[in-house]
């Protein structure tokens, strides 16, 4: 039984294993590490995920989804052609896949996974990726928080003692983890994030402004174009730097478009404030001087920004290391992570520790004011898990004989503004009121997962959490459901995969260029499916070899 | 003495040491192992770590004596409140130092009460305790923590359509589970509409028998009787197209959904008729009177899982 270490991102996802030699990081079937997190079905209703699904993007966006990640936790549903999918199917698919690449790599089953998620992920989002990896056959063996994968990758990477802080800023999610590293202990002393903040953000706002300087809407322009127009702004964000005009078809109109850096910073200057506020917090939560922090640690695709790399360097004074890639990173401390709770013995000296990022709490009436529901926090923001804490609440009425537990995550005195996890009632005897009480515990274990009890003091009645219809969450009759749903749709067959993303790379090379560089591409595309009927498959090796090259040879615009 | 105890240590101001010792003793106490006997240790480990380092550290009130009057100015280590109810020592040892969670209170007033067997030895803490002081203390704590800033809270949940706008791709987003939230026609409305159905569809009738006869020349019998027999097979027909409602529901501004709001399938809308067909037939006698109490969910709706809503609930 092997346990790979997976990091399912919102751009792309990446999986590895625990080898005697240390990190081994899967490459898919196409040979790359990096998955791209995107799901597309064809007409067949034949899945598929990562580049091949990337390049249906644009020609078929309406059965293609990237970024779903960014709905986990939620019940929203997007439908991919006539078939809906809720973020945890979708992420439950890449993982399938990402599973299926890892088995074929190792030629042995794999039937377990510790998978990454955002420090700050709240317990609905990890109730979700929990979900995902059960539907896809895994199971999951730990949860660990991205910044402290990326930490372990650094800390035993390079053998460096010291104090930490990881930025992990990825497409979708930002973290912000304070680390220490000594004796072969790994200690988070605080973590702190925003769950809607990434790189496709920078994009969306890109778009949202050349659309807006132009007088126009998304809906107003036709699919494709908006989805050209993503490509576009996405390659120009990579390449951000002196100046770069780009063409851009929005509809009816083309128009020429100068990308500059002052463009960028000034309308993502929001955001990049935005990133300062978890930093901030981690600091002053940690209670640790910025002096006394040894290094700052880039992980994630998105702090390859500059504008990013500036605003850092100017909160610390010195320049942030990112030695590791920071795209991989994170999956290979998730496998590091998969080597210890296999408990290989090259990883047995090593401990770590963690937090929990959020504060855990319920709703009480705060006496006096008893006529308005008031947070009562149980358990504290960047206090170290595992933990189980006990507080005792009591009745407030006379005669009270329901006493209802609503479990609570978030820093905010108004309930209303933390986030409802879940609630549980029970029945107490009827009495006076403030006589009968109930001990309500939480407990959040290293996975971040969250386990509340309530007992009734007088009768002992012990009752546990089962949330009702948690966002994203499914039920037992659901789930079967869903397996069943998924299990009938079938992967492209392995060696047809590559086939048709070389095609559909050409498609849409065909549609973004014109006269004869199209005829080109054309003759190409003929060529390719000629070798591809004749079923030869020395020929077919011998098309794609060719194609490939072709194809490298005109993509003079890097947008994947 | 605690928490040297806990580290084995003497106490020492030396930061490596204790550094040492709390990474010797965490590799026997692994939090997933022993998650108990790890917040302990983990409680000792802080507690020396900020006693060897006195400029951090507020003077913590001994225990049982009474604590300095005003309330906490600047928040200690942000845990610490959190740390005060892990579980303390369950053989009885004594306490952390720092376990009067409401320095503010004379002794006496203490709601923690230490001897006194907490349920299955677990920490042992009330809240409100009808002691309204204890409640506003416990309040200060928390206001001693950063005000939240709303514009930029992670923590705050993300409406909806803002989170339609991150998503790419996929043919549209729709938000189950819809038809919760989404009220259904009322019955008078679905019998007015099938009255209106019906007498369409007999001036339809009598109009073909009309023609039929001044072609054939022969008159049989009237037609436009058969009107609430052929009217499944018009809903069948119409309910199933583009408009998603017989002509007497469009009329009304109704629409045929399914659960997620969307038309439904060609088959989904023939198990409908059935079930409208086999119900009807069952309850022939009584069927408007049980319809009427359904609360616009007629029987055929519900057995086909389907629903008759107005045009202006849909999104």
């Amino acid at each position: 039984m092997t346990t790979i270490g997976i990091d399912l991102g919102t751009t792309n996802s990446a999986c590895g294993v625990w080898t005697k030699d240390g990190v081994k990081l899967i490459p898919n079937r196409l040979g790359e590490i990096l998955t791209p997190s995107v799901v597309s079905l064809d007409t067949n209703n034949e899945l598929l995920v990562g580049r091949g699904a990337r390049q249906r993007l644009i020609n078929h966006s309406d059965r293609t989804v990237a970024t779903f990640k960014r709905l986990m936790g939620t019940d929203h549903t997007v439908f991919l052609g006539r078939m809906g999918f809720n973020a945890t199917e979708l992420s439950s698919l890449v993982l399938r896949s990402l599973k299926e690449d890892a088995e074929a790599f190792l030629g042995e089953p794999v039937s377990s996974a510790v998978i990454s998620v955002p420090a700050y992920f709240s317990d609905n989002q990890r109730q979700a990726t929990r979900q995902a990896a059960e539907l896809a056959g895994l199971k999951v063996e730990r949860l660990i928080n991205e910044p402290t994968a990326a930490a372990i990758a650094y800390g035993l990477h390079e053998k460096q003692e010291g104090m930490f802080l990881i930025l992990d800023f990825g497409g979708g999610t930002f973290d912000v983890s304070l680390l220490e590293y000594f004796d072969g202990v790994m200690e988070v002393h605080a973590s702190a994030g925003d769950n809607h903040l990434g790189g496709e953000d920078f994009v969306d706002v890109m778009v949202a402004d050349v659309l807006a300087r132009n007088g126009l809407s998304q809906e107003a322009i036709p699919p494709l174009d908006l989805q050209n127009l993503y490509l576009q702004m996405e390659g120009a964000k990579r390449k951000l730097g002196p100046g770069q005009t780009l063409t851009l078809t929005l509809g009816k109109k083309t128009v020429e478009f100068e990308v500059t850096q002052d463009w960028f910073i000034e309308i993502c200057t929001p955001l990049l404030l935005r990133a300062k506020a978890p930093i901030e917090r981690t600091l002053r939560d940690a209670k640790i001087p910025v002096a006394s922090i040894d290094d700052v640690i880039l992980v994630g695709g998105s702090t390859r920004l500059a504008p990013f790399r500036a605003m850092v360097g100017r909160m610390f004074g010195r320049l942030p290391s990112c030695h590791i890639d920071p795209d991989t990173v994170v999956a290979m401390g998730a496998t590091i992570q998969a080597g210890l709770v296999m408990r290989d013995e090259a990883l047995d000296d090593i401990v770590l520790t963690d937090v929990c990022p959020f504060t855990l709490g319920t709703a009480a009436f705060n006496e006096p004011y008893v006529d308005e529901l008031s947070y009562f926090p149980i358990i504290e923001r960047n206090c170290v898990v595992p933990i189980s804490i006990v507080r005792r609440l009591y009745t407030a009425s006379h005669n009270q004989s329901v006493v209802g537990v609503k479990v609570y995550q978030g820093e905010s005195p108004n309930i209303n503004k933390n986030i409802f996890l879940g609630e549980i009632k029970v029945r107490v005897p009827k009495g006076p009121k403030g006589v009968e009480a109930v001990d309500v515990r939480y407990s959040y274990d290293a996975n971040g997962i969250l386990e509340v009890d309530v007992t009734v003091v007088s009768t002992g009645v012990n009752k546990q959490l089962v949330i009702e219809r948690a966002p994203g969450a499914l039920s037992d009759a659901e789930k079967e459901a869903a397996r069943a749903k998924l299990a009938g749709l079938k992967f492209h067959p392995r060696d047809g995969e590559e086939n048709r993303m070389l095609v559909a790379r050409a498609e849409r090379l065909y549609e973004s260029s014109l006269d004869h560089r199209r005829e080109f591409v054309g003759k190409l595309l003929d060529r390719f499916h000629y070798a591809l009927d004749r079923q030869l498959p020395h020929e077919i090796e011998e098309a794609q070899t060719y194609m490939k090259d072709m194809l490298d040879q005109l993509e003079s615009e890097h947008w994947f | 003495m605690w928490p040297w105890s806990e580290l084995g240590l003497e106490s020492t101001d030396d930061v490596r040491a204790i550094k040492k010792a709390y990474a010797r003793l965490l590799k026997q106490t692994r939090p997933d192992e022993h998650p108990e006997a790890f917040q302990r240790l983990h409680q000792a480990y802080k507690e020396a770590l900020a006693s060897a380092q006195p400029k951090n550290q507020h003077p913590a009130p001994k225990f049982g004596e009474p604590a300095p009057s005003e309330p906490i100015q600047t928040p200690e280590e942000p845990s610490a409140a959190s740390k005060l109810f892990q579980p303390l020592n369950d053989s009885g040892n004594t306490p952390p130092p720092n376990a009067d969670p409401f320095p503010g209170q004379p002794a006496g007033q203490q709601p923690l009460q230490v001897n006194e067997p907490p349920p299955d030895n677990k920490p042992f803490f009330d809240n409100t305790d009808n002691k309204p002081e204890s409640l506003e203390n416990t309040k200060l704590t928390l206001e001693t923590e950063p005000p939240p800033q709303t514009d930029i809270d992670p923590a705050k949940p993300v409406p909806g359509e803002k989170i339609f706008r991150f998503i790419r791709g996929g043919r549209s987003t729709a938000a189950p589970p819809p038809i919760e939230d989404t009220p259904v026609a009322s019955y008078r409305m679905r019998a007015l509409a099938f009255a209106l159905d019906t007498i369409a569809i007999a001036v339809a009738l009598a109009i073909g028998q009309f023609l039929l006869t001044a072609i054939t020349g022969k008159a049989g019998l009237p037609l436009w009787i058969l009107a609430p027999a052929t009217y499944p097979l018009a809903a069948l027909l119409f309910e199933g197209s583009r408009w998603q409602a017989t002509p007497g529901k469009k009329l009304l501004g109704l629409k045929v959904v399914n659960r997620e709001l969307m038309p439904l399938s060609k088959r989904h809308s023939l198990g409908r008729i059935f079930t409208f067909v086999v119900t009807t037939a069952l309850l022939w006698k009584g069927i408007w009177l049980v319809n009427a109490f359904l609360r616009g969910r007629l029987l055929h709706d519900r057995l086909s899982k389907s629903y008759v809503v107005h045009v202006s609930n849909l999104p």
